[in-house]
């Protein structure tokens, strides 16, 4: 599912990446000097105790946030450099999210849902857009629940739904803010075999925030943060 | 076509607050639409009345101001006020104006026209004793044959005809007013004076009711020749009547009229200042009026607009997550005020239609008026469209504030307040 495209081996690479809230009264250093590489086809996951920083360094590599000091290169981008126009198109293009809670459109099937970045993007074309979701969607065992509405499924279910919907323009990057953090036993193996397989077989590259110890055991690097620092 | 999808999705799925929102700009349109449509009919209503019962440009013979003597022509030191010296003699003082002197050029110029109708009149003042009582009369002479549609009491006549000034030479119309003041029927006598002390008996023969108090107890209609004798003004015309095609170029067509000929020159609209005045504040009112209806719709839709993007702030992450901009988020919002302005608007002209064919069943008594009358409505689709336009234009407006404030949601903020 991943595209080739001139962007190198390196899908992240850091540069002491520093991100402070300074508009406290005191400032609070969400993560500090940060510099980590990921290549293209790993599965990393981001460990570490609560409030360490792992989903703050999370939203900086997806662009959700703009770090205080420091560069963050995507492929071969230097984001540092793009407008906020230019990053949420960046984002459209190249990156695609799976939160803890989903983050489904409500009132969308799980179709449509998986086609919006699709019709937003517009590198699938007409036909090709519902062609892809369908095909994603079977893939990821949801070919019964398409014209279902989110609220009529499981939360494993609903989970593999929103890694369809980021897997939707064929991303270079696949982030996961804990995936399985809200999952039963069985739905969390489903998703973590779900995610491994896209590593393995269609060498996607995905970095994952997590504080389930098991399911950091069975990807191919840790980052362990504390204190907003790798250890 | 997403921006729609999504923007029409947000609204679906609070039915019930979009729906009064709808209405509030269904209302806000609908009363603007029944209550412009009476305002701008009784204001045609009042100018058709106007522009019938009145001469649209009049020209009397007199002038705006009085003319330079000779004396102050000389001191003006310009070169072609040199030889405006005159010989006086045998001095007497004037004992009335002398009528438009240069009548003929300016008929033939309004023959020229045309868009132009019009009829020359003489009148004076005439003092008329009837049953041991005397009182003031305005003598109008006339041809008859040149009256018709621009002299209003030549069109109102309701006993006799216009044409028996002819059979009788010294015949008049007098209005039913006076008729009934003092108990007069058709082929009675009256005496007048004029000024210039001439005494005539006239004979009745033909009444007039053009509904006006003034004309119909102060005018009275006779042969222009008739005038001419009694005024002692032979030959000579103090009037122009002049209706115009468009009244509304009257105001123009008047200026020139008194550049060219030099005679004062009134047109309806000088002589109808205050009314026009009236109507004219009486517009703005309503457009106030409406403008609080349509403020109040659109505060519906800012209700409505901010309740989902409060409710929506996960979708707004996700959405920018997802790689949405901020001018993206902004977009769907704003397309949420269009299409509940739009809607609301189309309902609104709906409702509209509606209260005018309501409206249009309704007789009313106005004061003053002997029986009653359909309410003048305006079916004019202008209306509509400018209606429509500030209903969308005000949702939009009322949209962007919240819509503003979800494009500027930092999606950080709500990921890590959800997660």
């Amino acid at each position: 599912m991943s595209r080739d495209k001139d962007i190198g081996d390196l899908i992240i690479r850091t540069e002491k990446v520093s991100r402070v809230l300074e508009d406290q009264e005191f400032p609070v250093t969400l993560v500090r000097d940060i510099s980590i590489q990921v290549k293209r086809g790993e599965f990393v996951a981001i460990t570490g105790p609560s409030g360490s920083g792992k989903s703050s360094l999370l939203y900086l590599l997806g662009l959700l946030d703009a770090p205080t000091d420091g560069r963050i290169f995507i492929g071969k981008q230097d984001t540092g450099l793009l407008s906020d126009k230019q990053l949420a198109q960046f984002r459209l293009e190249n990156i695609g999210f799976v939160f803890q809670f989903h983050f489904l459109l409500w009132e969308f099937s799980v179709l449509r849902n998986v086609m919006l970045p699709m019709m937003k993007l517009q590198k699938f074309k007409g036909e090709e857009i519902e062609d892809r979701a369908v095909m994603l969607l079977t893939e990821l065992g949801l070919e019964a629940h398409m014209f279902k509405t989110p609220d009529q499924l499981s939360g494993g279910q609903r989970q593999r739904v929103a890694v369809a919907r980021a897997l939707a323009n064929a991303p270079i990057l696949m982030l996961g803010d804990e995936p399985t953090g809200n999952l039963d036993t069985k739905s969390t193996a489903n998703v973590i075999s779900i995610l491994k397989d896209l590593v393995r077989e269609h060498k996607n590259t995905i970095v994952v925030v997590t504080h389930d110890t098991d399911f950091a055991k069975q990807v191919d690097r840790q980052i362990h943060i504390v204190d907003g620092q790798v250890v | 076509m997403l921006t729609l999808e999504i923007a029409y999705a947000h609204l679906m799925g609070r039915k019930r607050q979009t729906i009064m929102s709808l209405l509030g700009v269904m209302l806000g349109v609908g009363f603007f639409i029944g209550v412009s449509s009476m305002m701008r009919g009784s204001e045609k209503d009042t100018i058709d009345r106007i522009t019938n019962d009145f001469p649209h440009v009049g020209i009397h013979d007199s002038f705006r101001q009085a003319r330079r003597q000779p004396l102050e022509r000389i001191q003006s030191g310009q070169p072609e006020d040199q030889r405006a010296t005159v010989f006086i003699s045998g001095v007497k003082p004037p004992v009335e104006n002398r009528g438009i002197v240069n009548f003929r050029d300016i008929a033939n110029y309004l023959r020229t026209r045309d868009d132009v109708q019009f009829a020359m009149t003489m009148e004076t003042p005439v003092m008329l004793t009837v049953s041991g009582q005397t009182r003031s009369m305005n003598l109008v002479g006339i041809v008859p044959e040149e009256v018709r549609g621009i002299i209003h009491a030549a069109d109102s006549v309701i006993q006799g005809r216009l044409e028996n000034l002819y059979s009788d030479s010294n015949g008049v119309l007098a209005g039913k007013a006076f008729m009934d003041q003092h108990k007069l029927k058709m082929g009675d006598t009256v005496q007048i004076v004029s000024g210039s002390g001439v005494t005539r008996v006239m004979r009745i023969v033909g009444v007039f009711e053009t509904g006006r108090a003034w004309n119909d107890r102060r005018t009275l209609l006779t042969l222009l020749k008739n005038t001419q004798v009694i005024a002692n003004r032979p030959g000579r015309i103090n009037n122009f009547y002049i209706k115009l095609d468009d009244p509304f170029l009257a105001w123009d067509f008047s200026v020139q009229l008194e550049k060219t000929f030099g005679y004062a020159a009134y047109s309806w609209q000088e002589n109808m200042q205050d009314m026009l005045n009236t109507i004219a504040t009486r517009n703005r009112i309503m457009y106030a009026v409406v403008g609080a209806i349509l403020l109040v719709a659109c505060f519906g839709i800012y209700n409505i607009i901010s309740t989902v993007v409060m409710e929506k702030t996960k979708d707004i992450a996700i959405l920018k997550s997802m790689g949405f901009s901020k001018l993206d988020i902004i977009n769907i919002f704003l397309l949420e005020g269009f299409l509940v302005g739009f809607t609301g608007a189309i309902l609104g002209c709906g409702l509209g239609r509606l209260f005018l064919h309501i409206l249009s069943g309704i007789t009313i008594r106005n004061p003053g008026m002997t029986r009653p009358m359909p309410m003048p409505l305006d079916y004019g689709i202008g209306q509509y469209f400018f209606v429509s336009g500030i209903a969308i234009f005000s949702a939009i407006i009322a949209a962007y504030l919240p819509a503003r404030k979800a494009g500027a949601l930092p999606p950080v903020d709500i990921l890590r307040g959800a997660a």
